[in-house]
């Protein structure tokens, strides 16, 4: 995006100042003229003085030192009356010019966006602002008393198998008919990322969805962070009556994430007598939590015997059958194309959860729709080089030399040694280059290493291989393959 | 030759986030188109990492003037008294405590509102504990800012020094950028000095005040894995 | 442009322009001062490119017109005239010289076109306030010493002014520091100054101004802008640029909290600092003060010479805390009792951080020292 310039009082300036500009811009080439030049603001011409603005003193001084002379007489070969231009500081206001409001605010640092960048919405509680990667299965938005419902969470979206069935039927069965003697209260548990949530939301769509047969049923569904910071803002407010009565007047009430009621006892309390009272009036009750209603230590006994008394259903840790089904029917609803191999390496390296893996599949199709390229095998080991890998080698110069060396089967210190002789110079040049590339070490520091050669030896060196990696293709893989080596 | 020396007055300098500040290059390209399109984070999250100086706290900086975001620190989050109703960046999130931060990641995702992260190392490698907290972190967004190029360190050193209006001869910048280790941390570090050594010595910067500089960082670099930050490796983030 | 005005008169104002004009210029317009007759009214004015002065001047004129003469010879042809001479000056315009008769003397200058004549474009002035001559003087004389004579640091070779707070009472403040000492002094805020932003007036343009200062006893009438000031002095109308930079969050280096008082005489002490820095040619030399109970050593020492040291005690320093060693370069010390008038107190906090000097009498203006490492 180019800056939009500030009429000046003068059309006549303004077109002068277009000039100046474009002659600048074709001087200096695109890429000096986006990161330096582009936010110059137009002020005017006052007597013989024409000023300038930017928007930082870093630039001012930069564009000063830089271009300035190029401006001054660039401007002086467009307008006679011109002797000098000032670079000032800021959009200071002498006439109604000001750089565009975004322009300003961002400068060059957001704008480069591979497309225009997305206007943020006034995301106001209650609108769903969450990219999905997978779009088009978004679904009007639903809330319910506590929050919003995830539109991603349905039963058409949960992936069934071995590992979660016995849940999925479970859930299925409250949704469709709730309270049923066996099912009240419904305990969902199962470790982090395994679908507990997932089939909380499914329940809850269905029981609110206005085409449900019998017709839809009042749900609060929250969280148990939720659950308390109501509570405690109820008790802030004196207005617990009011939040009791809310919750004591809904058909299903739904908490997610029980484990985090432990050790509060106040809220454990008052979530016992809402429980009670609701189970008491044949209302339904579902609950998640991480461990069982027996392994949850720290709530008290009676609460456990209540929260186990109806139905208990464990989600498993996933097969990898699950896992390639799961990744299947992701991808084929975000109708981005992602190779087989692709999915089998997902499932194979990330085994600890569905979220870690919907996350792994989430961000390959992201970046490849911000950045408009294919899901390979490779993206996939780049982008996710984060999780994929426990942390990046700081890779030291002595271990450069000590590979290159064995790469090209000569003496470690021929590294350091004064031999000339090009069997021992070339790999000497590739360990150069390799230090440059992969430590942040001074170049007069890397040639210390090298035998205390000079900085200019080393800068040679590194010209000289990316020279012969340019003409000589298997000197070049020779190179990547040492960078992979000692990367990995 | 007098053995005692004047003492500078101890003026602070605050870093600057102004947007037309911040230096674009290819290192923080992909940072930047990611930050530039909110709307496609997954789970509307998005965590930025690499080395000390990179660039993070100034993108954070300016992607929040541009939302509306609130800033948070790390080490000094705790979950808010209110839910959030704009979209949230937390720098050094790595250093926040967990159980604060899982509750605002869900209160955030809850109320519809975008999440920035910034730290040294991914999220996936922070050393966390809680288990609902970990695989949270694991499915981010992750994006590096990789190692500055010679372009981005010339153009920073310069602007570090015009942040804290020094004119420093352009032959003195060349002379030491060839010398400094060829990272954000060392510019920054080395422009603290030189300000700081020219202010006592009542003078300008000159090649020897710089290479008085340089000694200095020498004598605090000796050990070699100092060039950068120290990794923290999580037992549980690995994978292979 | 044709005048007649009187010897006297004409040097005062022609002494006020030169002395801005740059002695070694190299533009030669530079080195010219613009006669002007508009509206039957004679004004002059000369500039370097950052301070422009233009003075009304009494004179008899005949005819409307302008030219550029250089500034030192007309000054030194008009000072060398008689005293009670009537001066004429007369230039027809074009390429015509400048023609000067007094009496039986006559001369005539080559003049330089007024189109090439730098115009210093004041823009628009927005905040405007008046105070008294003595208050500038006061408020300049106090901090004039602390300005960084170090060109590089280009946003400390002036005198901060802004409008602030001091215990709830709107001040206009003057700070000036070198990075080595700071100087801090506060007057009752004008009316109209209380929006005014704060402005690096550079060292140049105090000085100039301070001169004018002496011959007036009136209100001085100012106008800024962010990136201009203007100072009316009687006839005289200074306008400068401003230094363009951001002056550091000085307040940060002001200590609260040192508990150290030494009350010393201003003469007492300034004589014994003198005496015992006299072993030692070396500028930068510290004097090393030495504080016990109601006690202060003063002493210095050079390698050549030896040792040079002096005692006053409890008649003359009032000092209750626990031992001290500091070093301070000498003439920072003097700078600063300079501007002070009886009671010199000083606030320390140890031998490495920064020291409040102060008028025991007068909390108007306040010092910062940085000590040495000794």
């Amino acid at each position: 995006m180019m800056a939009e310039q500030a009429v000046p009082a003068e059309p006549q300036l303004a077109a002068q100042w277009a000039r100046v500009r474009g002659r600048l811009q074709q001087e200096v080439g695109d890429v000096e003229y986006r990161t330096w030049l582009r936010q110059m603001t137009l002020v005017g011409l006052h007597g013989d003085e024409i000023t300038v603005t930017l928007p930082s003193r870093f630039l001012r001084d930069w564009v000063r030192s830089h271009y300035g002379d190029r401006l001054s007489t660039l401007w002086q070969a467009e307008n006679r009356r011109v002797r000098r231009v000032e670079l000032r500081f800021g959009g200071l206001t002498l006439v109604g010019s000001q750089p565009p409001a975004e322009e300003a605010a961002n400068g060059p640092a957001l704008a480069e966006s591979a497309s225009p960048p997305a206007p943020v919405a006034e995301v106001a509680r209650g609108e769903v602002a969450r990219g999905e990667a997978g779009r088009g299965e978004e679904r009007a938005e639903r809330a319910v008393d506590g929050g919003l419902l995830d539109p991603r969470f349905s039963f058409d979206s949960f992936v069934v198998g071995k590992p979660n069935e016995f849940a999925y039927a479970c859930a299925r069965r409250v949704a469709d008919a709730p309270a049923s003697h066996g099912f009240n209260p419904l305990f969902l548990y199962g470790g982090v990322g395994l679908g507990k949530t997932h089939l909380m939301n499914a329940i809850a769509w269905d029981l609110t969805d206005s085409a449900r047969p019998g017709g839809p049923v009042s749900v609060a569904y929250m969280s148990a962070e939720k659950f308390m910071y109501r509570f405690i803002a109820a008790i802030r407010s004196k207005s617990t009556m009011e939040f009791k009565e809310e919750l004591r007047s809904v058909d299903v009430l739904m908490i997610d994430d029980l484990q985090f009621l432990i050790g509060k006892d106040t809220t454990q309390e008052e979530f016992f007598h809402t429980f009670n009272a609701l189970v008491d009036a044949g209302k339904q009750i579902v609950v998640s939590a991480d461990k069982s209603p027996s392994d949850l230590s720290g709530l008290e006994e009676r609460v456990r015997t209540r929260l186990g008394c109806g139905m208990v259903a464990d989600l498993h840790a996933t097969t990898y059958e699950l896992r390639i089904s799961i990744l299947e029917a992701k991808a084929a609803r975000a109708g981005v194309p992602v190779p087989q191999k692709v999915l089998e390496f997902l499932a194979h390296k990330i085994t600890s959860n569905v979220r870690e893996l919907e996350g792994a599949l989430n961000r390959l199709i992201a970046h490849a729709n911000l950045f408009g390229r294919a899901v390979t095998l490779e993206a996939t080991q780049e982008v996710l080089h984060d999780i994929l890998k426990a942390h990046d080698r700081r890779v030291t110069i002595e271990e450069i030399q000590r590979r290159v060396s064995e790469h090209w089967n000569i003496r470690l210190t021929d590294m350091s040694s004064a031999r000339r002789a090009r069997a021992v110079a070339r790999p000497r040049q590739v360990a150069m280059y390799l230090a440059k590339q992969l430590t942040s070490r001074s170049l007069p520091e890397i040639g210390r290493k090298f035998g205390n050669r000079d900085h200019t030896t080393v800068m040679h060196a590194v010209s000289r291989v990316a020279e012969l990696m340019a003409v000589d293709s298997s000197f070049a893989e020779d190179v990547e393959l040492l960078r992979r080596m000692l990367e990995s | 030759m007098s053995a005692a020396r004047q003492l500078p007055l101890p003026f602070a300098h605050e870093p600057r986030f102004e947007g037309a500040d911040f230096l674009p290059a290819p290192s923080n390209a992909e940072a930047r188109a990611w930050l530039a399109r909110p709307g496609d984070w997954p789970q509307g999250r998005l965590a930025l990492w690499g080395a000390e100086g990179c660039g993070k706290t100034h993108l954070l900086h300016v992607w929040a003037a541009r939302t509306g975001a609130t800033l948070f620190s790390g080490p000094a989050l705790r979950f808010p008294a209110e839910f959030p109703r704009a979209p949230l960046t937390i720098d050094d999130a790595d250093l926040a405590p967990e159980r604060d931060l899982l509750h605002l990641l869900n209160a955030a995702a809850e109320a519809g509102q975008s999440v920035l992260l910034a730290a040294r190392t991914p999220p996936a490698r922070w050393p966390v504990r809680l288990p609902d907290l970990a695989s949270r972190l694991r499915a981010v967004t992750a994006v590096e800012i990789r190692p500055a190029e010679e372009e981005l360190l010339r153009a920073l050193l310069a602007r570090l020094l015009a942040e804290r209006q020094i004119s420093v001869p352009e032959a003195v910048q060349d002379w030491l950028l060839l010398r400094l280790p060829r990272t954000q941390a060392a510019m920054r570090e080395a422009a603290a000095r030189l300000d700081h050594g020219a202010l006592a010595a009542g003078r300008g910067v000159t090649r020897a005040l710089a290479a008085a500089v340089l000694d200095e960082l020498a004598d605090q670099d000796d050990d070699p894995a100092a060039d950068g930050h120290e990794d923290i490796i999580s037992a549980t983030a690995v994978l292979l | 442009m044709k005048f007649k005005a009187d010897r006297a008169t004409l040097l005062r104002a022609l002494a006020h322009v030169q002395s801005v004009v740059e002695k070694r210029n190299t533009i030669p317009i530079l080195a010219n001062v613009m006669i002007a007759v508009r509206d039957g009214k004679l004004t002059l004015t000369a500039t370097d490119m950052e301070i422009a002065v233009v003075e009304d001047v009494a004179a008899a004129t005949s005819r409307n017109g302008a030219c550029t003469a250089p500034a030192s010879t007309l000054y030194e042809i008009v000072r060398k005239l008689p005293d009670g001479a009537e001066v004429e000056l007369d230039c027809p315009g074009g390429d015509a010289q400048l023609a000067l008769r007094a009496g039986r003397y006559a001369t005539s200058l080559v003049v330089l076109p007024t189109e090439d004549f730098p115009s210093m474009t004041a823009g628009t002035l927005p905040h405007k306030f008046a105070l008294p001559a003595h208050t500038l003087r006061a408020l300049i004389d106090r901090t004039r010493f602390a300005i960084s004579t170090e060109e590089t640091r280009y946003y400390l070779n002036g005198i901060y002014l802004h409008a602030g707070e001091s215990d709830g009472v709107p001040v206009l403040r003057a700070v000036a520091t070198d990075g080595h000492r700071l100087a801090r002094v506060e007057e009752p805020l004008p009316e109209g100054a209380a929006s005014m932003p704060g402005v690096i007036v550079p060292r140049k343009t105090i000085n100039e101004l301070r001169k004018l200062l002496d011959e007036v006893t009136s209100d001085v009438e100012v106008a800024l802008s962010d990136t201009r000031i203007q100072f009316r002095v009687g006839a005289i109308t200074l306008t400068s640029k401003l230094i363009d930079g951001t002056f550091p969050e000085y307040e940060r280096v002001i200590p609260r909290d040192n508990d150290k008082v030494l009350r010393v005489g201003k003469k007492d002490f300034s004589d014994a600092v003198a005496r015992v820095a006299a072993i030692s040619s070396e500028r930068s030399r510290p004097v090393k003060l030495s504080l016990a109970r109601d006690l202060l050593v003063l002493s210095a020492s050079s390698p050549e010479q030896g040792t040079a040291t002096e005692e006053l005690d409890g008649d003359r320093v009032k000092y209750e805390s626990g031992p001290l060693e500091i070093g301070f370069q000498a003439r920072y010390l003097n700078d600063i009792t300079d501007q002070i008038t009886d009671q010199v107190e000083f606030r320390f906090a140890d031998g490495a951080a920064p020291t409040v000097v102060q008028d025991a009498a007068d909390s108007s203006a306040l010092y910062v020292l940085m000590p040495m490492r000794v």
